[in-house]
């Protein structure tokens, strides 16, 4: 089978009307400045050449580096060494 | 981690963790060495201190089998000091007395420290009266505690086990075929302690119940599994079994060991398992402490034995796998049944050299069935017997037990 082409997939989206430009635009417009100053994670809406994303949350910046903060004081706590990771 | 290019795992590597856990040990006679852990409302994660004594009184039982200078670096005598007071005091002394049904488990770390020559004959008379009473005996025990009842008599008396150790060992899962497909944990940590009191922690090579090659492929099993459920501290226990049998170390053995050393330099010590509990973050100060300790010094003592042990001429890990290389397509093809995650294992395996990923064949199609079947997918588990078969890989217990799984399985289904 032929695979679909990223093309096409955003020309069915678009005449699908699934989403309503205006309301969307009205959304970014009312919340976007808000969401911006938070500084908390990365919501709101993005265009592309290929994908539209609206409403994502990204998450924490590295979910990695999250955990490794976490292991390194549990590590501290076992070890007593300030340092306990060698490295990841 | 140091260049693998020698025959065995560098020596300075091994003692650098054995110091670790030393450390560890320190930090946790200190902490917990007088009351234990316990929370406000008990649970399942309680425990009173006699638990990390007496673990502590093996780890520096096992350390006493490296080289006298070695151990004095280690502060090997320091810490027995440390601890004698601890595992002699009257609380224990007490209890003792009162329960001489267990009069040898409650007095195993005085027992193991009269072993490294620190005696104490007046708390061991107490020991003697408890052990020569008529209620003595009167307790049922499961095999691997009757083996390590005759295991620490024998210790303390400075005699041979007699009839009943051997009888207890063929009569435990050392003497009969694991459940390796769905056992439970308590079967894998009674198979486990049986290898340890069994040959004295190493010491003492007796006959085993069954061929030493049956007991290194169902330890393969087990450890593969251990590793696939992220089961840090039954993973160490379980390879603990090569040095333990002098058994030469299998690829998988040798994986196993790799996976294990570079998760505990990632992470400064060896987890119980993957990530952090939860319960660690709502905690702060001493409490913190306390806590992290509790949860993470078993693992971390069973990684220090398990190297303590290696240090013993011809009981070393390979640096390198080395094993008769699969094709490369059947590694991808069994890689491809498995999700790709970032568990420990298969950080290790993909840093990997081609030809070590090559030599894991046989381990990559274990991890796989254990997966498969976890998940009841028999069509899967069949498709992977039939893999096992076609490239010579079926001659183990896993795929024996898998395929009559499937017999079962299908005997049901015929009614």
């Amino acid at each position: 089978m032929q695979a679909i082409r990223h093309q096409e997939i955003v020309e069915r989206f678009l005449q699908s009307k699934a989403i309503d430009f205006n309301a969307l635009g009205k959304f970014v417009a009312e919340n976007g400045p808000g969401i911006a100053a938070s500084g908390i994670g990365d919501y709101g809406v993005r265009f592309g050449h290929y994908n539209i994303l609206a409403c994502f949350n990204i998450g924490p910046i590295d979910v990695r580096l999250d955990q490794f903060a976490r292991r390194s004081e549990m590590a501290a706590e076992v070890t007593g060494a300030r340092e306990a990771v060698n490295g990841h | 981690m140091a260049a693998l290019t020698q025959a065995s795992w560098p020596q300075q590597d091994l003692l650098r963790r054995v110091a670790s856990a030393l450390n560890i040990a320190r930090r946790t006679i200190e902490t917990l060495g007088l009351e234990g852990y316990r929370e406000a409302v008990p649970t399942e994660d309680s425990f009173g201190p006699d638990k990390p004594l007496a673990e502590t009184a093996m780890l520096l039982y096992v350390v006493d089998t490296i080289d006298a200078p070695t151990r004095k670096e280690l502060r090997h005598g320091e810490l027995c000091l440390a601890l004698a007071p601890l595992a002699r005091s009257p609380c224990t002394a007490l209890a003792i007395a009162l329960h001489p049904t267990i009069c040898f488990q409650l007095a195993m770390p005085h027992i193991l420290l009269t072993r490294l020559g620190l005696e104490d004959p007046h708390f061991d008379r107490g020991l003697a009266f408890s052990a020569g009473s008529m209620a003595s005996r009167g307790r049922e025990f499961l095999p691997h505690r009757t083996l390590e009842s005759c295991w620490l008599r024998s210790l303390w008396s400075a005699t041979p086990p007699g009839p009943e150790f051997a009888r207890a060992a063929a009569h435990s899962v050392l003497g009969h075929p694991l459940d390796l497909l769905w056992g439970s944990r308590d079967d894998a940590y009674a198979y486990t302690h049986t290898c340890m009191y069994f040959t004295d922690f190493g010491r003492h090579p007796r006959p085993l119940p069954r061929a030493r090659a049956e007991l290194v492929a169902e330890s393969t099993g087990l450890l593969l599994r251990s590793l696939l459920m992220e089961d840090f501290d039954l993973a160490a226990e379980v390879l603990m079994t090569w040095p333990l049998l002098a058994a030469d170390w299998t690829p998988a053995a040798a994986f196993g060991f790799r996976v294990l050393a570079e998760l505990e330099d990632r992470a400064g010590y060896l987890p119980a398992g993957n990530g952090v509990p939860e319960k660690f973050h709502h905690l702060a100060g001493a409490e913190r402490t306390r806590y992290a300790l509790a949860a993470a010094y078993h693992t971390a003592y069973v990684m220090g034995m398990l190297c303590a042990l290696a240090v013993s001429p011809g009981r070393c890990p390979p640096p390198a796998i080395a094993g008769p290389l699969a094709p490369v397509s059947l590694i991808e093809s069994l890689l491809g049944l498995l999700p790709v995650t970032d568990t420990p294992w298969q950080i290790t395996f993909r840093n990997l050299q081609p030809m070590e990923q090559q030599a894991l064949a046989p381990a990559l199609l274990h991890l796989a069935l254990q997966a498969k079947i976890s998940r009841h997918d028999l069509s899967g588990t069949a498709g992977l017997l039939d893999i096992a078969a076609q490239h010579g890989m079926a001659d183990t217990p896993v795929c024996a037990q898998a395929a009559q799984l499937l017999q079962r399985v299908a005997a049901c289904a015929a009614r």
